[in-house]
């Protein structure tokens, strides 16, 4: 009977050991910290105004041209949406953006630009990006427009993301 | 009366986890530090923090917290790999307060900031890290 009592009393010990062990490892214990952050795609202009200034002589025969070259950045790795979208500016009408005489409000002078970035993928905010801006007036568009030295039009160019 | 002594404690520690007060643990095994968004048209560092939490038993409890340097240490900081671009990283910084205490302290907060210069010519997309953190005994 002794012995009987003596057996279970260590198998219930051994029970009881096993399982502290198992509590005691549990008592310390380690955790996973997960850190994230993402970046955020986009553009910038660094230029946030810029002018085209053409030159119209009616004697000319040729097109008239002039540039512009705002400054943008975009983030690291971002692909620059294109072709660069630009709005109808303040004075559109019959499918081209025009320019205004401030002088005799009733003259249009219509104009196109063609907008080229130096890169289409953003080399981030210290690295900037040029975007040439090429406006073109046609030459017969001009040859008999009336003379005037405010001939003006704003246009917003976005550039995305 | 070592052996009852030794023996009490064999019982307390199975049925409790605990002999005299020994015992604090996480009480999550995931915790996560967002910093969000990242813009790299701000001009400001970026701070996210995260409170971790302890669950203690026994009176006499006390802890010691210490983390590691994450899976992107480079030798002078702790960094978030880009997921979707493996060769890039962006350095941050954390710092964990209380780092030791007793079972009435077991509320941790940590602290984490990105450099704004760390970040404002970074690599497009999702960034991340795993920091292992242990509390002893």
């Amino acid at each position: 009977m002794n012995k009987v009592i003596s057996l279970a009393s260590v198998v219930v010990v051994v029970a009881l050991i096993i399982l502290a062990m198992g509590r005691v490892a549990s008592a310390s214990g380690t955790s996973t910290l997960t850190v994230t952050a993402t970046v955020l795609g986009e553009c910038q202009f660094i230029t946030t105004a810029s002018t085209l200034a053409f030159t119209l002589d009616p004697s000319s025969a040729a097109n008239a041209t002039a540039t512009a070259s705002p400054t943008f950045w975009c983030t690291l790795g971002t692909t620059v949406t294109t072709p660069v979208a630009y709005n109808q500016g303040l004075n559109y009408s019959g499918g081209s953006n025009r320019m205004k005489s401030t002088s005799n409000p009733t003259q249009f002078i219509p104009y196109t630009l063609a907008l080229t970035p130096s890169g289409t993928t953003g080399l981030g905010r210290s690295n900037p990006l040029t975007l040439t801006v090429t406006g073109t007036v046609l030459n017969a568009n001009y040859i008999n427009a009336m003379a005037a030295n405010d001939y003006t039009d704003t246009v917003t160019i976005t550039i995305a993301p | 009366m070592k052996i009852s002594i030794i023996t009490f404690c064999i019982v307390t520690i199975a049925l409790t986890g605990d002999c005299f007060g020994l015992s604090c643990h996480f009480a999550s095994g995931s915790y996560t530090l967002p910093f969000g968004t990242l813009d790299p048209a701000s001009s400001a560092n970026v701070t996210a923090t995260v409170t971790i939490t302890l669950t203690c038993t026994g009176t006499n409890a006390t802890w010691t917290l210490t983390s590691d340097n994450g899976k992107n240490y480079n030798g002078t900081s702790n960094r978030m790999r880009n997921q979707n671009n493996m060769t890039q990283y962006i350095p941050y910084s954390v710092t964990f307060s209380p780092t030791n205490g007793n079972r009435w302290t077991t509320t941790i907060r940590g602290s984490g900031t990105i450099l704004n210069g760390n970040y404002i010519n970074a690599y497009i997309g999702p960034y991340t890290d795993q920091i292992t953190l242990t509390v002893a005994p």
